[in-house]
């Protein structure tokens, strides 16, 4: 497809008759995520990056930007 | 005997017109920018561009920022270029001062990023004697940018800084390169002269028509509704067209997962639920498998 991208996408949702029957593989793909998301060893002395991300986050959850 | 301004113009030199102006090629370059449209450059002085810097010093609408390396200079103008769209211009001495500008250009290219990298050689009577602070630096950057012109003729000044300030910016954005030898800069221009440029020759046609066919977006509908293990695969050029809200309308009606290359990293937020996040060395394994055969079932 060689054309202005913007509305290429936009033609090609509108030129969609139907979804992709997807729904099978996007559960497969989820599963891939939960089962190898990235986590850290938690409970070692220290503080490490994630876990004090994590913390602002959560103090900040309800403060608009 | 022609009389110079202020401004570095020269009033009267052109024997065939009393009312001709000429300049100094470093002017002609500036004039250049600024009817391009730019508004601000960066870079160092340096022995090769000091008649470009005579020249801001005598006056331009261009703001100057000065940078303490031609490396930041460059990578301050990738900044400015990806912060507004436009070009981002930057100013080299020769030879080391240019060669500096290697990996912001090599940056420029693989980011798709627009730049007018200008930089100064050493005069044309000793170019090729491996004179003080010389280098090749179109052939250096040949691999890296969308064109690069060493300009020979001061009257070929202007036609190519517009052509490169154009050409950084069509299709697929990159960076350019023009070489100007001390002497061109300092050479007096005819101020309305636009008597061509150097040819980019490596320039890529302009499709002739900038709106998709009909036909190819069928095709593309048609194949996402016949797929069953769909994923798309976004890149930086969705963030440069600004169709972030119709790619995230894309994989919504379509039920496509997403995943992108670090360009496009946040074309929709990483929060949602059908972004996978990128694929490559630093992403997932999910976003890693969606894309290669051999992945577990």
């Amino acid at each position: 497809v060689l054309g202005d991208l913007r509305d290429a996408v936009a033609r090609t949702s509108e030129a969609l008759a139907a979804p992709a029957d997807s729904a099978a593989w996007r559960r497969q793909v989820e599963g891939w995520r939960q089962r190898f998301r990235l986590r850290y060893e938690r409970g070692t002395p220290g503080l490490k990056g994630p876990q004090v991300l994590e913390h602002l986050a959560a103090a900040v959850v309800d403060h608009e930007t | 005997m022609p009389s110079q301004t202020s401004s570095g113009a020269v009033i009267g030199a052109d024997p065939k017109s009393s009312k001709a102006v000429r300049r100094p090629g470093a002017d002609t370059i500036l004039r250049a920018l600024e009817a391009a449209g730019a508004e601000v450059c960066f870079g160092i002085p340096g022995g090769a561009v000091l008649p470009l810097y005579d020249a801001l010093a005598r006056g331009t609408t261009l703001r100057h920022v000065l940078a303490c390396h031609e490396q930041g200079a460059g990578h301050m103008a990738e900044g400015y270029a990806r912060a507004t769209g436009r070009p981002g211009v930057v100013f080299a001495t020769s030879g080391p001062g240019a060669t500096n500008l290697v990996t912001p250009i090599a940056n420029a290219q693989m980011d798709s990023t627009p730049l007018v990298c200008i930089t100064g050689q050493v005069s044309s009577a000793v170019i090729g004697s491996q004179a003080f602070q010389e280098c090749d630096i179109v052939g250096v950057t040949g691999p890296l940018v969308k064109g690069s012109r060493l300009v020979r003729d001061p009257a070929e000044l202007a036609g190519t800084i517009a052509e490169a300030y154009r050409l950084a910016v069509s299709g697929r954005p990159g960076p350019v390169l023009v070489d100007v030898p001390r002497d061109v800069q300092e050479a007096l221009v005819l101020d309305h002269s636009q008597a061509g440029h150097a040819a980019y020759p490596d320039e890529p046609a302009a499709p002739d028509d900038a709106r998709a066919s009909g036909e190819a977006v069928r095709a593309v509908a048609a194949a996402i509704e016949a797929s069953n293990r769909p994923v798309l695969y976004v890149g930086g050029a969705a963030v440069a067209a600004e169709a972030r809200a119709e790619v995230e309308h894309l994989a919504t009606v379509g039920g496509l997962p997403i995943v992108t290359t670090l360009m496009a990293k946040g074309v929709v937020p990483e929060s949602h639920p059908l972004n996978l996040g990128c694929p490559g060395m630093h992403g997932g394994k999910w976003a890693n498998w969606t894309r290669r055969p051999g992945r577990p079932c």
